[in-house]
């Protein structure tokens, strides 16, 4: 007995003092891929509803992605250029207030539905009654943009806007508007948890919740095949235990989202690839415009001044995002860089010091934050401000942080005069990086930022049809911003996906909706 | 059953009413008091307020406190805990979905925590003084004090991502879990419908959420064990049994740990309510989905209703399982009667 006890005491002790070795620059090969087995996919994200009326998350939208379409889609990878879908056909009126879809024809639904404009109708009519019954979220994209959608004949719909919007294809494009089974949808209920979808190259087979979803491909559907017959995706709590299974081989693809730390540690090992790419996600400052000293334009930018992104960016975020110098990010409509250059403390303490603010009388400050909702490297982005703000001298921060739903209520009621925020944009069209935030009274990011000349000019550019025009708008708004310095953009998000040797084709889209069908397990 | 005894149960049970009555009118309104309005949570960024108001009218946080609190009190009598505010499913479908899985793991960590503190309590106090009791008592001080995250990790970076030899995550390998069950837990349906891959899976991923926090809370109950079987085993009647020529191990394992038993089985009542706290940083750590990881992602969201239900649930089985024990008692103790 007495061997039994000192052999339990050796072997805890030799494993506490494996596990305390570290894993730094491990190379070990991972488990081979088993063949001929479900793709499986990772995420820390976690399901809210399937009913696309409501809906408005990422994962659940990605989800629904899969095994619906919508008249129009995103073309994977773009940065917003849309593609044919469940139509064969559109033409935009004159006016651009009316689209007029062709439908393909001989398409169903998997349980052999057809797909025709009474479908189409179903499923846009029952947006406002889903909506008003659950309490309006994703539905505004379509009742704040469209008026009404009528059949034309069986195969064709009209859709008529209650504007010009140069963006309504990208709208068209987004999950309020798949199209849906009328068969297996209730027009007024709305369908939490309802698998039936829509028509897309994968049909939701099984869900379990916090467990796995569980889809197969569609042996019905017109366009092009899902490159895998069977994806499941797995939920993690945390992104560290996430990266651990892929190490140990329980999944081939870790998605949403890795920490930095995590990404580092995976690009060691062997056998796993890890990929990033631009994505649309932006983070940035909020200030109360309407309290002082916020309310004066010289202090918003001479804050904007004394941040260096590119540190930011290295020391906050491990080099896991980039610096953004617009608030419309680069690959989007007129994007202009209008703060690359602006970086400059001299100038920025120079401002302060007109706004009454000297070392002698340092402007003293709240920099508020929500620790856990962007990730766990917000107190370090929160730290590396407060650290370059307070180099100059003439600024003295104190940090402050309040978790998500406190932070949203407190900002939203103007109660945080300087907050650290972040955007996913609805729809990929610089409308949505600017006049979202900027156009009075701009009262839910708790800027309260009111300047009709500003006004004019995000009227003009969501009512400007013709492109060259409109780009011309979105600069001169991204030339006023600087001055302004309602938002300062501090990031663009890197989309991050690790997958192990023998996966192919994880195309990593700006819209952050990962395209499940597209990747290939050999 | 005794008179006596019935008449306990049933004082017991009435008792159980007010503690519940007074928990969840404490856990309603400390949820409202804090800040945080499930409509700015729930919702987009962008919201308006007048999405923000058809938010609160459609889950009814529109309405006065007192009427708020009336319904929820009704439905609860009615064992009906309302539907979930980011969800729109039933609270008790949540609970339903959620509650199998920490159970299974409370129950697997439970006889980690029994075997072992058991087992190794009972070995320190027949050797006290030397250096296995020794080892033994500051083992389980270590046991005790470890972070529950921290051993987690450590086990899932040994015998996951290092030897290869267990999952890290989960319940179950992807696409293995079951349409339907009969439980809800794996290891238990697996037995019932004699699937033997299921079995095999499900204890596989089972084995390191369940040491985990088996071993932490066994620190506590190696030194229980011990401090209750040095006491008996100073009794006369170990002396008397000595001296009849009975053998060690019958002494110590047969007539000791008998009589020590009442006090551990005190503690592995009361475990049950460490073992669900303990329950939600192990399933945060090991992604097991579980009713703690589900009240975790739910305060994020100040989903009220799911919160308030969860909640009330917990606080249901550990009265349940307090009273179990309280009966026991009297079974174990013949000298206990109520």
């Amino acid at each position: 007995m007495r061997k039994f006890i000192h052999i339990v005491s050796l072997v805890t002790v030799s494993l506490l003092l494996a596990a305390c070795g570290g894993n730094e620059g491990t190379t070990e090969t991972p488990p081979e891929l088993p063949q001929d087995e479900a793709l499986v996919i990772g995420t820390t994200d976690s399901w809210s509803s399937f009913e696309p009326a409501w809906v408005y998350s990422f994962h659940d939208w990605e989800l629904f992605h899969q095994c619906a379409d919508g008249l129009l889609n995103i073309v994977p990878g773009s940065a917003g250029e849309v593609e044919l879908a469940l139509a064969e056909s559109y033409e935009v009126s004159a006016d651009g207030l009316e689209f007029t879809f062709k439908l393909r024809e001989g398409v169903t639904f998997p349980d052999g539905t057809p797909l025709n404009a009474a479908a189409v109708l179903f499923s846009l009519n029952r947006i406002a009654p889903i909506n008003k019954a659950e309490g309006e979220d994703a539905g505004f994209l379509y009742s704040e943009y469209a008026s009404g959608v009528e059949a034309v004949d069986d195969m064709t719909v009209k859709i008529t806007f209650s504007a010009p919007f140069p963006f309504a294809s990208q709208l068209i494009a987004t999950n309020p508007w798949k199209i849906l089974n009328p068969a297996a949808w209730d027009a007024n209920v709305a369908g939490t948890t309802n698998t039936a979808c829509g028509i897309g190259p994968l049909m939701l087979e099984s869900f379990t919740e916090g467990e796995e979803t569980v889809f197969v491909a569609n042996a019905s559907y017109y366009g092009k095949p899902s490159n895998e017959s069977k994806v499941i995706i797995r939920y993690f709590a945390d992104s560290q235990t996430m990266a651990l299974a892929l190490r140990n081989g329980e999944i081939d693809v870790a998605w949403k989202s890795l920490s930095p730390a995590d990404t580092g540690a995976l690009e060691e090992v062997d056998g796993i690839t890890v990929e990033s790419a631009a994505g649309t996600e932006i983070r940035y400052i909020v200030y109360n415009s309407q309290t002082e000293p916020y309310d004066n334009p010289d202090v918003r930018l001479a804050l904007a001044k004394l941040i260096d992104r590119e540190q930011l960016a290295d020391l906050a975020w491990q080099g896991i995002k980039v610096p953004l110098f617009s608030m419309v990010p680069p690959g989007f409509l007129g994007h202009k860089p209008t703060y690359e250059g602006t970086e400059n403390v001299e100038e920025g303490v120079a401002l302060l010091a007109s706004a009454g603010y000297t070392r002698d009388n340092p402007l003293v400050l709240d920099l508020w934050y929500s620790p856990t909702h962007y990730g766990d490297t917000e107190p370090d982005v929160a730290a590396v401000i407060k650290q370059q703000w307070e180099a100059s001298g003439v600024v003295e921060v104190s940090l402050q942080f309040l978790e998500w739903a406190a932070f949203r209520e407190a900002g939203r009621s103007g109660e945080l005069p300087v907050s650290l925020l972040g955007w996913y944009p609805d729809y990929l069209d610089p409308d949505n990086y600017t006049k979202v935030f900027a156009h009075s009274p701009a009262t839910w990011s708790g800027s309260r930022y009111n300047n009709p000349n500003m006004d004019a000019l995000l009227d003009a550019q969501a009512a400007e049809l013709d492109e060259a025009a409109r780009i011309a708008i979105l600069e001169k708004i991204q030339d006023f911003w600087v001055g302004e310095s309602p938002f300062v953009p501090l990031s663009q998000g890197t989309l991050v996906a690790a997958y192990r040797d023998g996966i192919s084709n994880v195309i990593l889209d700006p819209l952050a909706l990962f395209h499940y069908f597209e990747v290939k397990k050999n | 059953m005794s008179p006596g005894l019935r008449r306990y149960i049933v004082v017991r049970i009435l008792s159980t009413i007010p503690m519940l009555l007074i928990l969840v009118t404490l856990v309603f309104f400390i949820l409202r008091v804090i800040p945080g309005d499930p409509a700015l949570a729930v919702l987009r960024e962008g919201a308006s307020e007048e999405q923000l108001q058809s938010f609160r009218v459609a889950t009814g946080l529109d309405q006065p406190l007192h009427i708020q609190y009336l319904k929820f009190i009704s439905g609860v009598i009615r064992l009906d805990f309302g539907e979930s505010m980011t969800r729109n499913v039933p609270v008790i479908d949540e609970i339903k979905t959620f509650f199998p899985a920490t159970v299974e793991l409370a129950l697997a960590a439970m006889s980690v925590t029994a075997t072992v503190g058991i087992f190794f309590g009972v070995y320190a106090a027949h050797h006290r003084k030397k250096f296995s009791d020794y080892s033994i008592r500051v083992s389980s001080i270590i046991l005790y004090s470890v972070p529950i995250f921290w051993l987690g990790i450590m086990l899932q970076m040994v015998f996951g991502a290092q030897l290869g030899w267990l999952p890290v995550a989960g319940r179950l390998d992807a696409g293995n879990t079951p349409e339907a069950t009969i439980t809800g837990l794996y290891t238990i349906d697996a037995i019932l419908t004699l699937d033997k891959d299921l079995f095999v899976d499900a204890v596989r991923h089972l084995v390191l959420p369940a040491t985990t926090l088996g071993l932490v809370l066994a620190g506590i109950f190696i030194r229980l064990t011990r401090a209750n079987m040095l006491d008996v085993l100073q009794q006369d009647f170990i002396v008397a049994g000595r001296a009849r020529g009975l053998k060690e191990r019958v002494l110590v394992y047969q007539h000791g740990l008998r009589n020590a038993f009442i006090p551990i089985v005190t503690l592995l009542g009361l475990q049950v309510a460490l073992l669900l706290a303990g329950a939600i940083l192990t399933e945060t750590t090991f992604s097991w989905p579980g009713l703690g990881r589900l009240v975790v992602d739910r305060i994020y969201d100040r989903d009220f209703t799911t919160l308030q239900g969860t909640i009330l649930f917990f606080a249901l089985i550990v009265a349940s399982v307090s009273l179990i024990v309280d009966v026991l008692y009297g079974f174990l103790d013949p000298r206990i009667r109520y």
